[in-house]
């Protein structure tokens, strides 16, 4: 059992430990209280249960997304193929893109709930927020998946190591004629 | 509905379109009997061709009255929201623009009618932002040409934006529009907005399409020319911290033989020429125009029957994607296609030119 008053790992050390930890790089979008669209880069994102198919993301409060994310809202998590860069770099800050404008980066299409998905990203998951736990700094948001869409072509994943991008997997040579799937 | 990016932002390297299907004569100016009547079922049979085919996109023109001569030529010519609006009942996966006079169409109108063809067509809707060069077309709508067209067409643009952005009423005031409690639901399903292109030749125009559009569209004289315009479009969207994709226009005639291609582009671009409507197309475009270089309208009188001033793609389907290669190396991401006659001469061009286009590398589907 630990007390308050235990000593915690330094922030320093917690950012230092976590760059470590190889995470896939996702865009979380949803639709703000006033109807535009607001979307996150995420890597704090984890599967947690088949049954019923749900997801755990974990945004800070003072995220533009937070308030988008209450209790019922729709939100889309769309897991970023190899060559997506630039839309992780535009919804994590990296751009000069704000608001509605980071949505210029990447090709995004609303869903028939209205909810912006990311066209090319290897999954794209239409969820439901099923429930809001808080911790410190952060929203821990239970998404219920209502709807998964796939890629065509899966490609290489888009993953976030040691302050750079990566990929895992493999991505077909040349874009096949695949026509109709 | 399968959810797909834009056609426009798939992976072919040279992207083409249909132009200038919905008016009469298309963008040719011709007495020939078979040239393009823009019959409303003719039109859907090209679209289909064209769709089918995988060709990315269906760009109609904006025209209110027509250039006079023998055919009144361009007279006839469909509007080009509901044009979009059917042709996307029609096909599957092609791109449809819609060309819209910024003086003409008020923005909370379009916003509302190109959103509805977006859903119609399940994403594939692109709006052609023109400020238009026509004074006797704005005479019909008692409208006088302003000199800061672009002004207004960043207003106009800025209220679209607003409009798809937001679900909340708002009041847009600017120094052409003065608009209280604006809604506009639904909102368009590309996110933020529809693809947006122009064809803008002078620097205002330029800088506009810089900020606001996904693609200009340009004409050259000569393909070794083309490249100064892409890479003036190419500097001033970097400068905006944004990409905007050059495509062109061409007006093509492809036969089996070089010869029989030049002997036909002769045939319906001199000898048949619908010659009066080639005066007062090139004398009014000459006088207000800002969409096409001083030589063009003196060198080429033979292009504006032919395809309105545009760059000709002549000759047998290996001579074609010859030149198409050449523009793609200035750095042109694509090309709007003319033909005297769409329904005929899409279905050789098709089985012809395109698995040349895959040989060269320049589509990949």
């Amino acid at each position: 059992m630990t007390s308050e008053t235990a000593a915690v790992a330094s922030s320093e050390a917690f950012r230092q430990g976590m760059r470590a930890l190889a995470g896939s790089v996702c865009v979380v979008a949803a639709n703000g209280a006033d109807g535009a669209p607001v979307g996150l880069t995420a890597t704090a994102v984890t599967s947690l249960s088949a049954d019923p198919p749900s997801l755990i993301v974990c945004v800070n409060r003072n995220a533009s997304i937070a308030a988008a994310l209450g209790q019922g809202a729709q939100f889309s998590v769309n897991l970023l193929a190899l060559g997506q860069e630039e839309v992780a770099q535009a919804f994590g800050g990296q751009k000069a893109a704000k608001g509605v404008a980071r949505f210029a980066f990447g090709d995004w299409i609303r869903s028939a709930q209205d909810i912006p998905l990311l066209m090319g990203a290897n999954v794209s998951f239409e969820c439901e927020v099923a429930q809001v736990t808080d911790w410190a700094t952060h929203h821990i948001v239970i998404g219920l998946i209502r709807d998964a869409r796939f890629a065509q072509a899966q490609t290489a994943a888009l993953v976030y190591h040691q302050g750079r991008y990566g990929s895992v997997g493999t991505t077909p040579r040349a874009p096949k004629e695949d026509g109709d799937v | 509905m399968m959810l797909k990016p834009h056609p426009l932002k798939g992976p072919n390297r040279f992207k083409i379109g249909v132009f200038s299907a919905n008016a009469d004569g298309g963008l040719a100016i011709t007495d020939v009997p078979e040239r393009w009547r823009a019959r409303w079922d003719d039109v859907v049979t090209a679209a289909q061709i064209a769709d089918r085919a995988g060709m990315e996109f269906f760009l109609p023109i904006a025209r209110w009255r027509g250039f006079g001569g023998k055919n009144r030529v361009r007279e006839h010519s469909f509007e080009t929201f509901t044009f979009a609006a059917g042709l996307a009942s029609a096909t599957q996966q092609i791109g449809l623009f819609m060309t819209v006079h910024v003086p003409i169409v008020h923005p909370v109108y379009a916003a509302k009618a190109l959103a509805t063809v977006d859903h119609i067509s399940g994403g594939r809707a692109g709006l052609n932002i023109v400020c238009g060069w026509n004074p006797d077309e704005f005479a019909m709508f008692g409208i006088q040409l302003a000199g800061d067209a672009y002004v207004q067409a960043a207003e106009w643009v800025d209220v679209i934006a607003q409009c798809y952005g937001t679900n909340q009423p708002f009041d847009f005031k600017g120094k052409f529009y003065d608009l209280k409690q604006v809604v506009s639901r639904p909102t368009s399903v590309q996110v933020p907005r529809p693809v947006t292109m122009n064809a803008a030749f002078g620097p205002p125009g330029r800088d506009f399409a810089a900020r606001n559009c996904d693609y200009l569209f340009s004409t050259f004289s000569e393909i070794a020319d083309g490249r100064q315009h892409v890479e003036d479009m190419r500097e001033r969207a970097a400068a905006v911290g944004r990409n905007v994709g050059v495509y062109t226009v061409c007006h093509v005639v492809c036969r089996e033989t070089q010869k029989e291609a030049e002997e036909y582009y002769t045939r319906y671009a001199v000898t048949e020429a619908d010659h009066a409507a080639v005066d007062y197309h090139m004398a009014s475009k000459k006088e207000f125009a800002n969409s096409h270089d001083g030589d063009a309208f003196n060198r080429y009188r033979k292009r504006f029957a032919g395809g309105a001033g545009s760059y000709p793609l002549v000759g047998t389907p290996e001579k074609i994607v010859d030149e198409m290669l050449k523009i793609s190396r200035e750095g042109y991401a694509g090309s709007a296609l003319t033909f005297v006659n769409y329904s005929y001469e899409l279905p050789f061009f098709c089985d012809r030119v395109l698995p040349l286009m895959k040989q060269a590398g320049l589509r990949v589907q």
